[in-house]
Parts: C-alpha cells; sequence; structure tokens
C-alpha cells in the first residue's frame, strides 16, 4: 500500500512540475523534448533519494502522462519516459556508491547532492538524446545533449534551493513559535 | 521496499543537507576550541573515539562537547568512522573541509607574520 502512496505522489508531482515548468519557463524551450530549465529533474533526484526504488514507477507514469499531454507519439513516450525513471535510479546508485553515502543518507553533504545532480543530469541528456537521435528526432544532437544537461541540472539546482529555503522557512517559524 | 519511517529519515538528513547550499557554514568559539583540540590527535594519527572527545577538556563539560561535536558534524568539520571490529565505538576523523580550514588559517598566519 505505501509503495501505492510514494508511486501515486511521485508521479502526481511529476506531472504538476512539468505543467509548472511549460508555465514559467516556455520561453526557455528549444525543442519539443528540451529546455534549458528543467524543474521535473529536481524531483528525479529527491524521489529517487526519499523512496529509491518505487520511485522508477511513479516517474515512469508522470512522465509517461506528460508526454501524451503534449503530443509526443506514444511509442516516443513509453521510451522517453522509461530512460526518464530509469536513468536517474541509476546515476543515483552509482553517485551514492562512489560517495559512499548510505542508504538512510545520514552521512549526505551538500556537494554530494551537486554531484549526483551532474551525474543524473549528465546520464540522462546523454541516453534521451541518443534515443532522439536514433529516431531522426533531433537534428543537431550536441545541442540537444547540452541543453538537455544545463536544463536538468539547473532544475535540480533550483529545486533543491526551493526545498532548501522552505525547510528552513519551516524550522524557523517552529521554533519561534515555541519560544 | 521503503517504510513510512525510513523515508522520513531520508528527508529529514537530505533537509539537513540540502541547507548547507544555502549558507557558509561558520565556526563557533567552542567548536573552534574543540576542533583546535581534535587537531593534536589527528596529527600524530593517533585515533580518538567520541567517548575520549567528550572529555577532552576539563574547561567544557562533556555534554557540551557532545553538543558541539554534533554541530562540527553537521557543518562537515568531522566524521564519525565506526570501528571495525566492535561497531559501538566510533571514532571522530578530520575532513577535506577541516583540512581546508586548518590550511586556510595558516596561510593567514603566514600573512599576519609579514
Amino acid at each position: 500500500m505505501k509503495n501505492v502512496v510514494y508511486v501515486v505522489v511521485t508521479a502526481l508531482l511529476w506531472v504538476l512540475l512539468f505543467q509548472l515548468n511549460m508555465f514559467v519557463f516556455s520561453h526557455f524551450k528549444h525543442n519539443l523534448y528540451t529546455t534549458w530549465v528543467f524543474l521535473p529533474a529536481g524531483l528525479r533526484l529527491v524521489s529517487v533519494l526519499l523512496v529509491d526504488g518505487s520511485a522508477i514507477l511513479g516517474l515512469f507514469i508522470g512522465a509517461l502522462i506528460s508526454y501524451e499531454l503534449i503530443g509526443v507519439s506514444l511509442s516516443a513516450s513509453l521510451v522517453l519516459s522509461l530512460i526518464s525513471a530509469i536513468n536517474p535510479y541509476i546515476a543515483i546508485k552509482l553517485s551514492k556508491h562512489l560517495l559512499k553515502v548510505d542508504d538512510m543518507l545520514s552521512n549526505l553533504r551538500s556537494e554530494n547532492l551537486i554531484f549526483m545532480s551532474l551525474i543524473s543530469s549528465l546520464f540522462n541528456g546523454i541516453t534521451q538524446n541518443l534515443y532522439l537521435i536514433s529516431i531522426g528526432s533531433d537534428p543537431h544532437p550536441t545541442m540537444g545533449i547540452i541543453v538537455m544537461f544545463i536544463g536538468d541540472f539547473l532544475g535540480c539546482l533550483i529545486m533543491l534551493l526551493l526545498l532548501a529555503w522552505t525547510s528552513k522557512s519551516i524550522r524557523k517559524y517552529i521554533s519561534s513559535s515555541n519560544e | 521496499m521503503s517504510n513510512f519511517k525510513d523515508v522520513y529519515t531520508r528527508f529529514i538528513n537530505l533537509a539537513v543537507a540540502n541547507e548547507k547550499l544555502l549558507a557558509i557554514p561558520t565556526i563557533e568559539p567552542i567548536e573552534r576550541k574543540i576542533l583546535h583540540l581534535l587537531v593534536t590527535y589527528w596529527e600524530n594519527k593517533q585515533p580518538i573515539t567520541v567517548v575520549e572527545t567528550m572529555s577532552i577538556t576539563d574547561e567544557i563539560s562533556t555534554s557540551t562537547v557532545f553538543r558541539y561535536l554534533k554541530k562540527l558534524r553537521q557543518k562537515g568539520y568531522v566524521e564519525l568512522v565506526q570501528d571495525e571490529v566492535d561497531n559501538r565505538i566510533k571514532y571522530v576523523t578530520a575532513t577535506k573541509q577541516t583540512d581546508q580550514y586548518f590550511a586556510q588559517l595558516g596561510k593567514l598566519m603566514v600573512e599576519a607574520t609579514k
């Protein structure tokens, strides 16, 4: 039951962030698949860190719905969503292993989060664009990789900073109301 | 698969690490004192446990040292490493940030003497 909750929450947040991204950063769009700022990339990082494997299905369903909403063909949606969901899992698992971050994240440091964001963005930029090249959807593959990498990395950074600011503000508010 | 308690614990740890993105860690006088006492052990390659650190000085109570040790850990100045044989024992070790901190202090001392 709890895994269903993780999947539903992740998918729902993905769709909301995707819509928000299209609304706020509509001018930063490079093509149908890539944008210079991609907020849901931050959700990939956070959800995999928090709910581990359950994030994969949530990210997959969320991405599938989002691609459907912007009119991407079903076959392309399926492959891109699968890449979008599995990639961060592999990238973050690998980063955690390299950085020796434990499962409960007790020794996680801010620099580790930056490293994980970089690896995850790089993985995603390369693999998604390799698929787009293979179906002939991207006439400028190098540019596509660069834009997706920067977009994902900026998305991760913005989401992490927003999360940090929110958690800090909540903590301050709670401690001031307890005084 | 993760239960809610695990997810919450991870969220707290993630939030703590993440909040450091917003601030450059500053060091308080008591933290500095503890760090300066610890560095003599680290320089002599002498392992020091958390319990030993708590009574590293008579000037500060053990509970206060422990509280500031936790703060130093949160700020990334110390790391706790579990003993390979007895996992109840934890050693206090330096981090890259500690090395950078002392390197910076050394540089400032050299500049001050010029």
